[in-house]
């Protein structure tokens, strides 16, 4: 393989309480190699992640901004949001509090992001919920069912996983980078305006894609 | 400080391969095989407690020259952390150094005394392999005799496996062996199997010097570890710290913890360990890792508590020999075990007792025990006791050994405003006015809170990290509210202008935390849409913004801010939100413990370089003098939302100031203010 190339460079925020399990996501999404040996001042390709999305015949990078300890930044990290084209907004499904107070992370991501940003609600921990006795439900606070209907109701795109097992990680990041492609097709974003999606050019330059400015002009 | 380094530079030269030998040789050769034999063995031993007191001796050294240098710092800049402190430092490692170089001469002695003794028997034994020829030099203080025995004729044979390797590998091998500072002493020269004379060896440099061994061991063609390892038995250069462990120093010598107890890593720092097993590593006889204490100190609360902490300290001290020692035996152990052991233990108590970081308010109770302890009679006599009992006494009088040092130079004049009104202030005056509190507010913060927030996340922390966040988002929204209150664009404008002036008076400054602040609060989105404020402001200007934004891009990990302030000389105000994600990290990346109930100490390490890196900002706060109208009128700006998140009102005002506006309402505005209506 001669480089990385890619044909869309996405970013991504990811947001909600502070425990909820953000960074271990994109720690399972991005880097596993962070799990045994955590070093914070290496990875400098940490929060990026080159997907496929086969049928669309398309691979796109993923910018991931981690928002974790600094939740209480609200003024900084919602500086994170301009630009940002999708977003994952994380609760923990053992933790109802986390599950109620995504609704104002969400109006702070409505307030402050892009319009068209597509928006994953992604329960984190269900693997906190095969209790030990093998019945299901062992910790669990928030029931799918639940977060499912909030979902639908503000549009947002669902997903249960665990950072822990890995499990519906990938899917998560896919499904909302599937959204975003779509909605480049049917001409929602501008490829050269709209920020947190860049086109990546033909061929071989793309270092200079990943070099180019990653602040985007204003929006809204 | 000088002698100590000759001296380290002296014991590395020293070849002691060439004047014992710590190889068993073909004992049918000899006629004194026998006593040889044990002599070897008391060699090699010897050799072995030489090189972990070399290496303490490193250890110590390189730690002197740190506080040295921190001292020296301190007092050129007479700052706030007394230099009490370092001084007590000094004495500690000082104390440390004197008995390791104590101990380092003991078996120095011992060493020449055996090589004597070989040369005796060997000289004795006319079928010697090797005609040895000696020559004392010198004995004199701490140097040691700079014997040399140099090897008249090519009768060595390298043992029949090694045969057949590239001779770079042996002569790295050899240089290796020759040095003894840096890595352990190899074997000697390889020891006839068979007595067949092999001319190579003449061509062997065995004058090679303090060369980087290690480098050379790796960049020579490598024979199979296997050979290495056939080579060296268990003491491979890279595994040389195993040799705190091994099974060479006399069983009552060794370390008390069986290897299942603690895990390291190949350069010898701690992977985990049971709690008894980190206690006894902290206070450890084999060598002191200065690294280790300090994290440990610094984490201890994530892994177990202080009263078990000082329980395990107290027991190590009460340390007992082994039974069924000789007195020879026993008066070794006594030496080079149970004294070290204690002085271990003494300087922990007083580490504990008298940095700041380690005891908060909460963990006072524990001076009545030590106190308890210190006044024992057999811990009383100790050299160190008295100043420790002393330093608990200040300490019960709650008074921190902390001073208050003026700064060596004048603080710049301030620049006093003509009247209190946020354009009035001079960009620079304001960045330093705010430069003074953030400074402070950043000094405040303690390690322990840094700590609780990696072993747990809550949102409800009010700590100093939270007052410091808090002044944060309060700085945003200050200078959001300063631009939407003026209801004329060009009016919004020169606050924009103003606050990006500041921004970058604050960069200049490295007060980051501030700027970045202000940043977001020009970045938040009622701000960004007023495209009709923003137009007014100037294309420098905006490049001036955007630099700031650049500096503390969060992609990557925040690879850009990191290496600016890896470039950074204090005083420094760093955005901590980068401390606190690795933090978070840290937490969320890696188990607390390891399989076998071990503490993952690790962890605890990088959480306290994190803390540390934190830490190393405290140490020289910014030097401004505060103008108190400046500071108020700071302040009340500050305080006029509270905590309140005003987010939708100032959307609301924001679209209020500038609604939305289609192309062509755009367009008749735009006509209409250039005077064409």
């Amino acid at each position: 393989m001669s480089g990385i190339t890619w044909h869309y460079v996405l970013k991504f925020i990811i947001t909600g309480d502070a425990a909820v399990g953000k960074s271990s996501l994109l720690v399972r999404l991005t880097d596993q190699r962070f799990l045994t040996n955590p070093d914070p001042t290496l990875g400098v390709e940490f929060g990026s992640k080159l997907i496929e999305i086969p049928e669309e015949g398309k691979i796109v990078k993923l910018q991931c901004w981690d928002t974790a300890g600094t939740e209480s930044f609200r003024s900084i990290t919602r500086s994170y949001y301009r630009g940002a084209a999708g977003c994952l907004l994380v609760y923990d499904v053992t933790s109802r509090a986390s599950f109620t107070n995504a609704r104002s992370w969400l109006a702070d991501v409505r307030e402050h992001a892009d319009p068209h940003l597509t928006c994953i609600l992604v329960g984190n921990k269900v693997d906190l919920c095969e209790a030990e006795d093998g019945t299901s439900n062992g910790r669990r606070e928030v029931s799918t069912a639940e977060g499912e209907l909030w979902a639908k109701e503000d549009d947002l795109l669902f997903v249960e996983a665990s950072a822990k097992s890995g499990v519906n990680v990938e899917i998560a990041f896919e499904q909302a980078s599937r959204d975003i492609l779509d909605k480049i097709k049917r001409g929602v974003f501008d490829d050269d305006r709209s920020p947190g999606v860049k086109l990546s050019k033909p061929a071989n330059s793309n270092l200079n894609i990943d070099q180019g400015s990653t602040r985007p002009t204003c929006c809204s | 400080m000088v002698e100590l380094s000759s001296f380290l530079s002296f014991v590395s030269d020293l070849h002691i391969a060439r004047h014992v030998d710590i190889e068993s040789v073909d004992q049918s050769k000899l006629s004194d095989g026998e006593k040889y034999q044990r002599s070897v063995e008391k060699a090699r031993s010897l050799v072995r407690s030489f090189e972990a007191t070399t290496q303490s001796l490193f250890d110590d050294g390189s730690a002197l020259l740190m506080t040295t240098q921190s001292v020296r710092h301190l007092e050129s800049c007479e700052i706030w952390r007394g230099r009490d402190e370092s001084y007590d430092v000094l004495e500690r490692i000082t104390s440390s150094l004197k008995i390791n170089l104590q101990v380092a001469l003991q078996v120095l002695e011992s060493l020449l005394y055996i090589g004597q003794e070989q040369t005796e028997i060997l000289e004795r034994d006319n079928k010697s392999p090797v005609e040895w020829r000696m020559s004392l030099l010198s004995l004199e203080d701490n140097n040691m005799a700079d014997a040399l025995r140099a090897m008249s004729n090519g009768s060595f044979e390298p043992p029949a496996d090694e045969a057949d390797l590239p001779k770079t590998a042996h002569q790295s091998i050899f240089s290796a062996g020759a040095q003894n500072g840096h890595s352990p002493v190899a074997p000697p020269p390889p020891i006839p199997a068979d007595g067949k004379p092999v001319a190579y060896s003449t061509d062997l440099p065995w004058d090679v010097r303090d060369d980087d061994v290690l480098g050379l061991t790796t960049k020579a063609p490598r024979p199979s570890d296997s050979k290495i390892k056939a080579f060296f038995g268990t003491d491979a250069p890279q595994h040389y710290l195993e040799t705190i462990n091994a099974d060479a120093k006399p069983w009552y010598l060794r370390p008390n913890y069986d290897s299942a107890e603690i895990l390291l890593d190949p350069d010898g720092t701690v992977r985990g360990g049971t709690v008894p097993a980190l206690v006894e590593r902290l206070t450890a006889h084999e060598y002191a890792d200065p690294k280790f204490i300090k994290a440990f100190l610094m984490t201890y609360k994530s892994f177990t508590n202080l009263d078990t902490l000082f329980t395990l300290l107290v027991e190590r001290f009460w340390i007992q020999p082994p039974e069924n020692l000789n007195a020879a035996q026993l008066g070794e152990w006594r030496k080079f075990k149970q004294y070290i052991i204690r002085t271990r233990v003494m300087n922990t108590v007083k580490s504990m007792v008298q940095d700041t970081d380690v005891l908060e308010k909460e963990d006072m109770y524990i001076l009545d025990r030590m106190q308890d302890f210190v006044s024992r009679d057999e811990v009383i006599s100790l050299p160190a006791a008295k100043s420790i009992l002393d330093a608990i006494k200040r300490a019960q009088r709650g008074k921190k050994m902390t001073i208050k040092t003026s700064h060596q130079q004048p603080p710049p004049p301030p620049i006093v405003p003509k009247r209190i009104d946020l354009l009035d202030i001079d960009a620079l005056e304001l960045a330093r006015q705010l430069t003074i509190t953030e400074s402070q507010l950043y000094l405040k913060i303690r390690p322990i809170e840094c700590l609780h927030r990696s072993k747990q996340q809550k949102t409800d922390y009010n700590d100093n990290i939270a007052i410091f966040i808090r002044r944060s988002n309060r700085i945003a929204n200050w200078v959001a509210y300063a631009v939407l209150c003026k209801e004329d664009s060009r009016r919004r404008a020169s606050v924009m202008k103003h606050f990006i002036n500041i921004a970058d008076r604050c960069r200049s400054l490295q007060n980051f935390s501030t700027m970045l602040a202000i940043v977001s609060g020009l970045n938040s989105s009622p701000i960004r849409r007023l495209k009709r404020s923003w137009e007014q402001v100037s294309a420098k200007l905006m490049s001036q913004l955007e630099t700031c934004e650049t500096t503390i891009n969060s992609y990557k990990n925040f690879n850009i801010y990191r290496s600016a302030l890896a470039k950074v000389s204090p005083p420094c105000v760093p955005f901590i939100g980068v401390f606190l994600t690795a933090l978070t990290h840290i937490q969320d990346g890696s188990k607390d413990s390891l399989p076998g109930h071990l503490v993952n100490f690790r962890k605890r390490q990088k959480a306290s370089e994190v803390i540390q890196d934190l830490q190393q900002w405290q140490a020289q706060p910014h030097n401004f003098r505060g103008l108190p109208s400046v500071l108020a009128y700071i302040e009340d700006s500050l305080n006029q939302f509270g905590d309140k998140d005003v987010g939708d009102d100032f959307w609301e005002l924001s679209l209020a100031r500038e609604p939305r506006e289609k192309e062509e309402e755009k367009l008749a505005r735009l006509l209409h203010e250039s005077g064409f209506f």
